[in-house]
């Protein structure tokens, strides 16, 4: 399986997300995931 | 690892597919897609996958960086810029100077780091590794017409100092104010 890693922003507040690692493709043929911070992960 | 999140994928509602156009036997290239209002729903796919210059200064650049010397070592060239100039064609003579003179510099549209750059280290059966790098543009202060290239370069115009690696023309197209212009830039090497 594809391995992947890189920087982001948060899809919910626009921080920066350093550095995030995954494995295998994404849904839709979408390039990069759509994640949130750690910040933002409490709220939900 | 992340696992995908589904809910949050369908809020993205892009709809970027793969880059099935690329072949094995191209290396060290850039490959650009520009989509107009990614995810609303006046989206449009100004163009897919298109094939880059790759310019002398990027090319020596790259090798300096990685098989060299890695001097005066800024980052990576992951700073996206954009330009309405009709003449503009590059070609591997390009470099910053010739950029710089055309390259758009006001209405939210200035060369910026990307959003997003991932490396994706492939699959054992190609070891096709590539470099996905995405800037989403909001036209802000007044309207664009014709941009219609864009390029990858290691640093901000601000600095100065930057390199211009790759660049490619796409069909021109028009931004209104709040209008947003994602850029994605994918870059292969195996
Ligand atoms: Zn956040």
């Amino acid at each position: 399986m594809a391995k992947f890693h890189g920087d982001t922003l948060c899809v919910i507040c626009g921080t920066k997300i350093e550095h995030f690692e995954w494995e295998g493709e994404l849904k839709n043929g979408r390039l990069i995931p759509a994640i949130p911070c750690e910040e933002c992960k409490k709220t939900l | 690892m992340i696992t995908e999140n589904t809910t949050r994928d369908e809020q993205l509602n892009t709809k970027l597919s793969k880059n099935s156009t690329i072949k094995e036997s191209q290396f060290g290239s850039g490959y650009l897609t520009v989509i107009k209002n990614a995810g609303k729903s006046n989206e449009e796919v100004i163009c897919k996958d298109v094939h880059n210059v790759l310019t002398a200064e990027g090319t020596a650049w790259v090798h300096d960086q990685c098989y060299i010397d890695n001097s005066g070592q800024t980052g990576g060239a992951r700073y996206i810029g954009l330009s309405n100039d009709g003449s503009f064609t590059p070609d591997r003579d390009d470099d910053r100077a010739s950029w710089e003179a055309v390259e758009e510099n006001s209405n939210g549209l200035v060369r910026a780091n990307a959003d997003s750059a991932v490396f994706n280290a492939g699959v054992s059966s190609t070891y096709i590794a590539t470099s996905t790098i995405v800037k989403t543009f909001t036209c802000d202060t007044g309207a664009v017409a014709g941009i219609r290239v864009s390029s990858l370069l290691n640093n901000t115009r601000a600095s100065g100092t930057s390199i211009l690696v790759h660049s490619a023309t796409f069909t021109s197209v028009d931004l209104e104010v709040d209008d947003t212009l994602q850029v994605t830039w994918v870059i292969t090497l195996y």
